[in-house]
């Protein structure tokens, strides 16, 4: 699971049925300092509303297909599955 | 599975039902030489690991409904174990994670 | 599937339940001229290897099929010791070379 920030949000109507209903985010993935580390990325979000600016954490590839209500599964490779609230760290741990 | 150091931990209120109870660490992955290997990562703890613990990071699809035993849980990290030491063909490596070095340290900081 | 020289081996006390029992093994994986790369892995040991020994690891979900791994909570299984390695019209690798 990796931090990122939901950038924007996408519509699309002529999608695979298992899609139906599910929102669409841009997000682009940060560091723990929120510090954006590499490219954007497409995600889906099937749990509930999120506001562009909002720091979520996202699954990826095989673990994101089972991110649909009640476990049904989509044709997805990332998919939002929480909101941050806080983080927290101590910087001495880091190596190097 | 990798090395792996507990920095951190991540507080979330709204998530996916799978990660409900669940307690979320921030885990720098290493290198055998002990170097960051790319940015820290969320994993979710069930072994009871802390601030500062060397532990065994482990990933893979399909790898938390294993644990547990719940179909299709949308986790991938997940902190599988606290390392004690680790023996390399050039040599030993003690983390200061074994259950008497633990019962020394709380002894001194109480 | 991923090549690597078996490196060193990790002790854990405090660990999932499913793990106990198991030899963790570092194993560092090789390039194709068997030279050793920075990546690496722990992996659990599925056929009774040995320090020194070059391998072969599966990673991920398939980890999780081997007849001693079966429904464990592993992510990576050692599934075989390598005999030699041919690449080209070489033998890059040979494990009983004199």
């Amino acid at each position: 699971m990796d931090i990122a920030k939901v950038m924007g949000t996408i519509v699309a109507t002529q999608k695979d049925p298992s899609l139906s209903g599910v929102k669409i985010c841009i997000i682009q993935p940060l560091d723990q300092d929120l510090k954006e580390k590499g490219k954007p990325l497409v995600a889906t979000d099937s749990t509930s509303m999120r506001d562009t600016g909002e720091i979520v954490y996202y699954v990826a590839s095989g673990d994101a297909v089972s991110t649909g209500t009640e476990g049904q599964k989509m044709p997805v490779d990332a998919a939002i599955v929480g909101i941050i609230d806080h983080i927290h760290y101590k910087k001495e741990y880091l190596p190097g | 599975m990798q090395f792996g150091i507990v920095i951190g931990n991540v507080i979330s209120t709204d998530k996916n039902p799978a990660y409900e109870e669940r307690k979320l660490l921030l885990v720098q992955r290493l290198s055998l030489d002990n170097r960051a290997m790319g940015i820290p990562t969320m994993a979710i703890d069930y072994v009871g690991a802390g601030e500062g613990d060397i532990v065994l990071l482990g990933a893979a699809p399909g790898l938390a409904s294993t644990v547990f035993g719940i179909p299709d849980a949308p986790i991938r990290e997940l902190v599988m174990g606290v390392i004690d030491r680790a023996r390399f063909s050039t040599g030993q490596k003690e983390f200061g994670n074994s259950v008497s070095e633990r019962h020394e340290k709380n002894r001194n900081n109480t | 599937m991923l090549m690597g020289k078996v490196v060193g081996t990790v002790i854990s006390t405090q660990k999932d339940p499913g793990l106990q029992g198991y030899k963790l093994f570092v194993v560092q994986c090789v390039d194709v001229s068997m030279k050793p790369t920075s990546s690496y892995v722990i992996a659990v040991d599925a056929i009774g290897c040995g320090e020194d020994e070059m391998v072969i690891v599966v990673q991920g979900s398939s980890a999780r099929i081997t007849e001693r791994t079966k429904n464990k909570p592993v992510d990576a299984a050692i599934i075989a010791i390598v005999d030699s390695v041919e690449v080209g019209k070489n033998r890059v690798y040979e494990k009983y070379k004199q």
